[in-house]
């Protein structure tokens, strides 16, 4: 029951960071490689809040966010003005925005304020990466376009080096709030009686851990993260099938050509696309900060990797496909745990992947479509 | 209203349109014809900016559009119904007419339009619900018209409209099309169907290899000794 249940945990965090794959091989035909460096700064970015950075790091993050910020917003402007005022604007606007994210890092803010502006902040850099990275290369060979992907999260990956250093961080449990911090498994439990008194509710809220039945007990944070995965995949499908650019997103992933014909803007869809995706990223990076105590640069690469192949095993382009792929993969890695190959969880990852393309090569959901 | 004059137009360095002329006034129906590879569709993509203009001057409503970005021109009211319908397969019918509404704001001129729409297209009123994929050849043609009017547009560019239906329905849409005229929509009509372009357009082209060979008012082009030849296979 345990591994089930951290299967799901571990598979919710996939099933986000699939979505964002899928959703933009689905719009341009690309794999972002870069993807998993979004979730890794995701989580680092809460980090860099909650906690009392140095002057020196909190200035290399700033420089980072005013280059950021300032190609997201000449990203904007450059539809309405000219390429001269709106690059100086841009300036004026990075350097103030990042100036005032100076002061979020140096000093430490609340948990969710920081969730909700990590959230930002990594749509932001989703979107200045499309800008930059893969704009340029719209028309261009596929293969060229994979290759800068993969060196745009070699440079992202290597710039979380620079400012955080390599070693592992994790959040610092007194700065979590109560609700979602896990007690020890030698924590406080309650008793028959307490625990018989309380409301399921009530024990999720006071994080503690709760009692399926018999011996069984769940932290209340995985279930959480839990829930709140499935609440943001229900958020998604609703801007997907309800609002004007989620539709329009839909039209410009079938056919680019004839949705502009409808005057689809589709360069400002898949801007919107990268801001969406990479937004679910960085939740998948904090819910699994929060989960496993474990931040370092290469946590991107890691999960990122698993992420894609439960996208490939979904049907690539397939956003409920990528999210049930998700969900396969985390159950299947910590079966694996369970039965004692713990050594082996991402080596099973990819067994399972590869049985799948070999079986069913369009995914669970994919359609067989001739190309 | 529109006027193409000495269109150029290239895919990579190989010239498809070898300097174009022509004009439509408002509220007329002109039809293009020609056969495979004469440029037509070029023609149209070229004036919603899908294809680059490389010489000449595109000029709408006053208003050089040759250098336009294509949801520039589709703002100022050209729309395109595209040859082979292209459809957003995975989408119903409704979001299909949706995403034809998508850059206007008037949200109660659109909800008119859509009855109008549903009026014009009585079948499309009872799928709005259905994947486009799954309807027929002939209601997907509707679609398409249908999405093309929702854009509300001065002039309406149709590519083909006849392609790959039954007779019976080819008599239906061109019926369609002389009522959307009727109602004050320019229409410029790229067709194969030479016979049936030419019966309901005021004004015809005939085009050859990226080049207007001829061109004359409908009544009398459909009594041309070369196109009778050529293009209505009547001797």
């Amino acid at each position: 029951m345990d591994y089930i249940i951290s299967g799901l945990t571990m598979g919710g965090a996939y099933a986000l960071i699939a979505v964002g794959y899928t959703m933009v091989y689905g719009i341009i035909g690309l794999i972002n490689f870069a993807h998993g460096e979004i979730y890794m700064f995701g989580a680092y970015f809460v980090f860099a809040m909650i906690v009392e950075t140095s002057k020196n790091t909190s200035f290399l993050i700033s420089l980072f966010m005013l280059v950021i910020f300032g190609i997201t917003i000449y990203l904007f402007l450059r539809d309405k003005f000219s390429p001269l005022p709106s690059l100086a604007l841009s300036l004026v606007g990075g350097s103030f925005l990042s100036g005032f994210t100076f002061f979020l890092f140096l000093t430490s803010i609340p948990f969710y304020l920081a969730f909700l502006l990590s959230m930002i902040f990594t749509s932001c850099l989703g979107m200045a990466i499309e800008f930059i990275a893969y704009r340029p290369l719209r028309d261009a060979p596929r293969l060229a376009a994979l290759i800068t992907a993969i060196g745009m999260s070699l440079i992202l990956q290597n710039v979380a080096r620079l400012i955080w250093g390599a070693r592992t961080r994790a959040y610092p449990d007194q700065l979590i709030p109560s609700i979602i911090k896990t007690q020890t498994i030698n924590g406080e439990f309650l008793t028959d009686k307490l625990l018989s008194k309380m409301s399921f509710f009530e024990l999720l809220l006071k994080g503690h851990k709760i009692r399926i039945f018999g011996d069984t007990y769940i932290s209340s944070l995985k279930i959480l993260i839990i829930l709140l995965t499935i609440l943001i995949m229900i958020i998604l499908h609703l801007i997907i099938h309800k609002t004007k650019i989620g539709k329009a997103m839909r039209a410009c992933a079938q056919d680019k050509v004839t949705a502009s014909l409808m005057g689809i803007d589709t360069d400002r869809i898949i801007t919107y696309t990268f801001a969406i995706g990479s937004g679910m990223g960085a939740v998948a990076g904090i819910l699994n900060g929060l989960a496993y105590h474990n931040l370092s640069p290469t946590m991107g690469y890691k999960a990122g990797v698993v992420a894609f192949a439960a996208a490939v095993l979904g049907g690539i382009g397939n956003i409920p496909g990528a999210m049930v792929g998700g969900f396969i993969l985390g159950l299947a890695q910590s079966i694996a745990a369970w039965i004692g190959l713990s050594q082996w969880i991402y080596g099973v990852a990819y067994a399972v992947m590869i049985l799948f393309i070999v079986l069913r090569p369009t995914g669970i959901f994919g359609k067989a479509t001739a190309r | 209203m529109l006027s193409l004059s000495q269109v150029h137009s290239y895919y990579d360095k190989m010239e498809v349109l070898k300097g174009i002329s022509i004009d439509v006034a408002e509220g007329e129906i002109v039809a293009l014809i020609g056969a495979n590879g004469a440029g037509k569709t070029t023609t149209l993509n070229a004036i919603c900016g899908v294809v680059k203009v490389g010489k000449g001057k595109i000029r709408f409503l006053d208003k050089e559009i040759s250098s336009l970005p294509t949801t520039e021109i589709v703002k100022l009211g050209i729309s395109q119904v595209p040859e082979g319908r292209k459809l957003f397969q995975d989408m119903t019918v409704l979001e299909n007419l949706e995403m034809g509404s998508y850059r206007r704001r008037d949200k109660q001129e659109i909800k008119r339009d859509l009855k109008h729409v549903y009026e014009i297209f009585p079948v499309l009123f009872e799928r709005k619900k259905q994947l486009a994929g799954t309807l027929s050849g002939g209601e997907q043609q509707m679609l398409a018209i249908a999405r093309g009017l929702m854009m509300k547009p001065r002039l309406l560019l149709l590519d083909e409209p006849s392609l790959g239906l039954a007779p019976i329905l080819v008599n239906q849409i061109f019926e369609i099309i002389k009522k959307i005229n009727k109602l004050g929509t320019t229409i410029l009509l790229v067709e194969q169907n030479a016979h049936m372009a030419l019966s309901i357009a005021n004004r015809g082209y005939v085009m050859e290899t990226g080049k207007v060979v001829l061109e004359d008012l409908a009544f009398n082009l459909l009594k041309n000794e070369m196109v009778r030849k050529t293009y209505l296979g009547i001797a």
